[in-house]
């Protein structure tokens, strides 16, 4: 039975993107008041959590698995 | 002709004028004066933009809100004469008074709830302020919200707030921009709750930044972060 796994490196990259992205929106998130652009604040948090909720699931999925010894 | 007569008809020329050119000014509507209109008198035309306040909501005709009226109408005043001569905002009296001890007796309550009928406003969430670059026409009210039209529900807004609305509606008005859906406070009172939501969520995130130090010691040298200043 062949297991398929993401190599690390590519989470990385994968969490990189995703932490700088995530990182920007939420520095302007939490810089810039909300009732002067509510909408785009809260397409920011909602990308934030989502953001994060994505490459948890698949960092989870792909290198969650459970190894029998 | 002698010299008393000349002067006569130079006095009764001279009279003449005066009478003709005060009946001009006086006939003439001055866009920027015509803010009112009282009974039987129809919407002025020939303006770019009318600015209805209607007043339809009984709890502001209560005693307690007299105060809250009255600063409503100095604030149509101020709103009335900065929008400049292309743009009409219209108040409607009953008659033509002065006196500040008629003010609500004076207030054409129904037309304003004509309106407001014809619009389908909510009378509760009133008094109300229609921009509009359509003429509204009162005899086609049924016809209901002209084109081009922004409905501003100041019923549940503070004196400030209805400030800053009008402020920012004179603003557009006078650039000759179109009155913007986020100018409307009912999109705003809509998003009021996500709004304080997601300040809650700023001030916690803000709060959890500012927890933290980053400090370095090394050989003496110490170097320490702050995530926010005091």
């Amino acid at each position: 039975m062949s297991i398929r796994r993401w190599h690390v490196g590519k989470l990385i990259i994968l969490w990189s993107w995703g932490v700088l992205s995530a990182g920007l929106a939420i520095t302007h998130f939490v810089g810039t008041a909300v009732s002067e652009t509510p909408i785009l604040h809260g397409f920011e948090i909602i990308f934030v959590v989502l953001a994060l909720l994505v490459l948890t699931a698949i960092t989870w999925h792909w290198l969650g698995s459970k190894d029998s010894q | 002709m002698n010299i008393p007569k000349i002067i006569a008809a130079f006095f009764l020329i001279g009279y003449l004028a005066l009478i003709g050119s005060s009946v001009a000014v006086g006939g003439r509507r001055l866009p920027q004066d015509v803010k009112e209109v009282y009974k039987k008198e129809s919407i002025p035309t020939n303006f770019k933009t009318w600015s209805l306040f209607l007043v339809c909501n009984p709890k502001w005709l209560g005693a307690d809100k007299s105060q809250d009226l009255k600063d409503l109408y100095k604030a149509f005043e101020a709103f009335g004469t900065t929008i400049g001569p292309d743009n009409a905002a219209v108040w409607f009296w009953k008659q033509r008074q002065d006196q500040q001890d008629t003010f609500f007796a004076n207030l054409d309550v129904e037309r304003s709830s004509k309106f407001c009928s014809a619009f389908k406003l909510t009378p509760s969430k009133g008094p109300f302020v229609i921009v509009t670059s359509t003429y509204p026409d009162e005899s086609h009210l049924s016809n209901g919200l002209p084109a081009n039209s922004a409905v501003f529900e100041l019923g549940e807004m503070q004196p400030s707030q209805i400030s800053d609305l009008l402020a920012q509606l004179v603003d557009e008005l006078v650039k000759g921009e179109k009155i913007s859906a986020k100018t409307t406070p009912a999109s705003k009172q809509e998003a009021g709750t996500w709004i304080r939501l997601m300040e809650a969520v700023q001030h916690t995130l803000n709060s959890f930044g500012c927890a933290w130090t980053f400090k370095v010691e090394a050989e003496g040298v110490q170097a320490q972060l702050h995530a926010c200043k005091g």
